[in-house]
């Protein structure tokens, strides 16, 4: 029996979620860019109105705004990307178990065994292409065949928004006559050592011998033929994206300098609730707390030390940044900036396993921060506090919110 | 020094004394095998932290004693043809000879008298038992020794001696393997922790013996005597924790079940299980009907095994490190196993009758 596979593509996904979450973007050419201080100034993703004027992946942010003089830039924002991957993925689980991520914001389902249960693949893709609407706000555009690569062209044949089948009966007529670039793993340079041997369409590939195909290309020309002729067998493998995030952090440069260690003490607090708040909402845990410092001299250092296991709660990440800085810090200078980090990241898998020694209290202390995220989620940041932070000093600031999370706090990939 | 004694004696009580020597150690010396022919032929391993001495059935010409490195002396001894072994150490050229069928060797070796001695102890809180006895003992709780430094303490095995019964205990913070054994004969109550270490090599030494062995222990030592040989090891310090607390008595779910059977179970779906980067992917436990389906559902594919139980008590559902029940399953002798489960916290496996050994298991959380 043939396969059922979808390919769902989350249409202009950074743009979209961007665009999502500031309203007024809507209407207006938006590009996703790297940040230009660290030298990624390029675009990462665009819009259909940037689009539109022929911004293109890839190009630097200035080339961009060459051809589209009113582009809106703003900074990525991975975290946000990730939670809605993941948000898709739980939708794309609730038809089969067999969901393969490729990229951030495509998916392969393999539906075959779920036709019973939700109707053929087409009725399922529509399914899923209007609950991913409805319920994240944003598209996709999904292809249903019966392997893998023809269910990837599919989704590319019609976006936004829409649902293409492939099938035995009529792939000739809309995958042959396709540009040979447009099969996955067919890039420029296979691309054109192909036209030099006078293959120019997926259907000039599929009609190729492939022995003749083997001797121009390698190993890989048969299986671009095989890939041509949707022989391809490779089952969707069940597996989880793993976004390339090293390390959560805030810094803050403050109203006024700091200039006692009580001081620096109320600001790590404040930095490290944040940090380890968004360690928890994204699921991660880390062992390695990083501090940076900037004196009023704007000279600045890096100091980090190494906790005894993973942790995602505030009071174990503050204890560890100050302690490291009692001991890189001598007061020859006063503070302007102060950063707290956590590297070393794993996903804080969904099991814990229970221990009997001290670890009790560990885990009772990840559970109270959750209560406390739970309670800030319904009555605002400040609905609950420190006692620290009482002596306050103008220091207080809720850093996941106000606007105050430097960029660079992400390193992403290399 | 002179002697004479057959190849397969000294290779054998080299090869015990071997395991006291360490070959990593900055001091010469500790890197040596004494060997001392007084009224009999006496080889000797020290580490400082273990230290074993061995009597080898011999011919002595000339008493002596000398030193030599542990390693080449091993080596050669093993690879010798199976025939008499002279060793003949002139203390003036600083050289041993061995000679042996034909061939003949000439090693350099150092004075016996920067070696340290074993230390005295003293023959308190005596008791004896069957080295098949001891192997089982330690062989049945060694593997939940803790690994983790910063709890020394948990590197080691409790073994307490209360009314006449005798204790094995190991456990690592997720589980806890505890053995117990009733002595005959007045045994004096006493509470001690032996480095792991230690009994992993006292369980490769007892491999080849089947004889009594008399156990001894003062402050900081502990003393295995055998007749011809004898193991002293140091011990740890420290208040080892409090495990009869962590044991549950109540339970919610009672099922007994096949041991091979429910560890083969086990170990099939341990094999979907099984994760790179550190990854724990749980074994979920399910329990209804007189059934106990175990399932693992991976990155890799998942796995559904079926157990036939006698079972008492509610349905539940909890979740495993699969591994710690394959170690602990795997030294249980019984047929037949009682397990106690509960729905949060741990769950325990004992055996149907009588109380010979506790193995407790923490559950993973979703």
């Amino acid at each position: 029996m043939d396969r059922v596979i979808l390919h769902s593509d989350l249409n202009n996904f950074y743009a979209s979620v961007e665009c999502l979450y500031n309203p007024e973007l809507r209407d207006k050419p938006v590009a996703v860019c790297g940040s230009q201080s660290t030298r990624h100034g390029i675009v990462l993703a665009k819009n259909y109105h940037a689009k539109s004027a022929g911004v293109k992946t890839g190009e630097a942010i200035w080339e961009a705004r060459n051809k589209c003089p009113g582009l809106v830039v703003v900074p990525p924002n991975y975290l946000l990307y990730l939670r809605f991957s993941m948000s898709a993925r739980k939708i794309y689980e609730d038809y089969t178990n067999l969901v393969e991520s490729f990229g951030i914001d495509e998916n392969w389902l393999d539906v075959t065994e779920s036709a019973r249960l939700f109707g053929d693949g087409e009725r399922i893709a529509f399914q899923i292409k209007e609950r991913i609407k409805s319920e994240l706000g944003i598209t996709a555009s999904i292809g249903v065949s019966y392997n893998k690569i023809f269910a990837k062209i599919g989704s590319d044949l019609k976006k936004p928004d829409a649902v293409t089948v492939i099938t035995p009966e009529n792939y000739k007529e809309k995958v042959w006559t396709l540009p040979v670039g447009d099969l996955l793993y067919v890039g420029r340079v296979t691309r054109r050592k192909l036209a030099d041997i006078g293959i120019l369409t997926i259907g000039d590939l599929a009609g190729a011998s492939p022995k003749f195909l083997v001797r121009k290309l390698g190993k890989w020309g048969e299986m671009l033929w095989s890939f041509a002729n949707g022989y391809d067998q490779t089952p969707v493998a069940r597996t989880d994206y793993e976004l390339p995030i090293k390390g959560i952090g805030n810094s803050l440069t403050t109203h006024r300098d700091l200039t006692t260690n009580e001081d620096v003490k109320i600001l790590v607090y404040v930095l490290s609730d944040s940090v380890a708040e968004r360690l928890r909402r994204h699921h991660f845990k880390g062992k390695a707390v990083q501090i940076s410092i900037r004196d009023s001299k704007l000279s600045y250092i890096e100091r980090q030390g190494q906790l005894d296991t993973y942790t995602c709660t505030c009071s174990e990440i503050a204890q560890k940044a100050y302690e490291i800085f009692l001991d890189s810090w001598d007061w020859s200078q006063n503070i302007r900036a102060l950063g707290v980090r956590v590297t070393s990241l794993i996903p804080s898998d969904r099991h814990v396993q229970l221990s009997f020694l001290d670890d009790d209290r560990r885990l009772k202390r990840e559970l109270l921060d959750r209560s406390i995220d739970k309670i800030r989620s319904r009555f605002g940041h400040y609905s609950v506090q420190r006692a620290l932070l009482l002596k306050d000093n103008g220091l207080n600031a809720n850093p996941v919110e106000e606007n105050v999370i430097h960029p660079v706090a992400y390193h992403v990939g290399q | 020094m002179k002697l004479v004694c057959s190849r397969e004696n000294l290779h054998n009580g080299v090869n015990i004394v071997q395991k006291a020597v360490s070959a990593k150690s900055t001091m010469p010396i500790l890197q040596g095998i004494l060997i001392e022919a007084g009224d009999t032929l006496k080889l000797t391993g020290n580490d400082l932290e273990i230290g074993i001495e061995c009597v080898v059935e011999s011919d002595i010409m000339e008493k002596g004693s000398v030193v030599v490195n542990a390693k080449m002396f091993g080596e050669i001894i093993r690879k010798l043809p199976d025939s008499d072994v002279s060793l003949d150490y002139n203390e003036e050229s600083g050289i041993v000879v061995i000679k042996c069928g034909k061939s003949l060797f000439k090693i350099h070796a150092m004075s016996s008298e920067g070696f340290p001695a074993l230390p005295e102890v003293k023959k308190e809180n005596s008791f004896s038992v069957e080295s098949s006895l001891l192997r089982d003992l330690i062989r049945q709780t060694i593997f939940a020794v803790g690994t983790d430094e910063f709890r020394a303490i948990l590197t080691g095995c409790l073994i307490e001696s209360k009314n006449n019964e005798l204790n094995f205990v190991a456990l690592d913070g997720f589980r806890i393997a505890l053995r117990k054994h009733n002595l005959e004969g007045d045994i004096p109550d006493f509470s001690l922790v032996v480095p792991g270490k230690t009994l992993n090599e006292i369980l490769k030494i007892l491999q080849y013996t089947d004889c009594d062995i008399a156990i001894y222990n003062s402050k900081n030592q502990i003393l295995f005597d055998a007749g011809n040989f004898k193991l002293v090891s140091r011990l740890l310090e420290g208040e080892f924790f409090n495990y009869r607390n962590a044991i549950p008595e109540d339970f919610e779910t009672k099922i007994t079940v096949d041991t091979k059977e429910l560890l083969s179970s086990i170990e099939r779906a341990y094999l979907i299980s099984i994760e790179e980067q550190g990854r724990n992917y749980p074994v979920d436990f399910k329990l209804y009907n007189d059934t106990l389906m175990i399932t693992s559902d991976t990155t890799k594919g998942s796995v559904k095994e079926e157990l036939e139980v006698e079972m008492e008590g509610s349905d539940l559902e909890v979740s495993f490190n699969p591994l710690y029940f394959i170690e602990a399953l795997r030294v249980i002798d019984d047929e037949k196993i009682n397990i106690y489960f509960r729905s949060i916290g741990a769950c325990t496996i004992k055996p149907t009758e009588g109380n010979s050994f506790v193995y407790m298991i923490l559950p993973l959380l979703k």
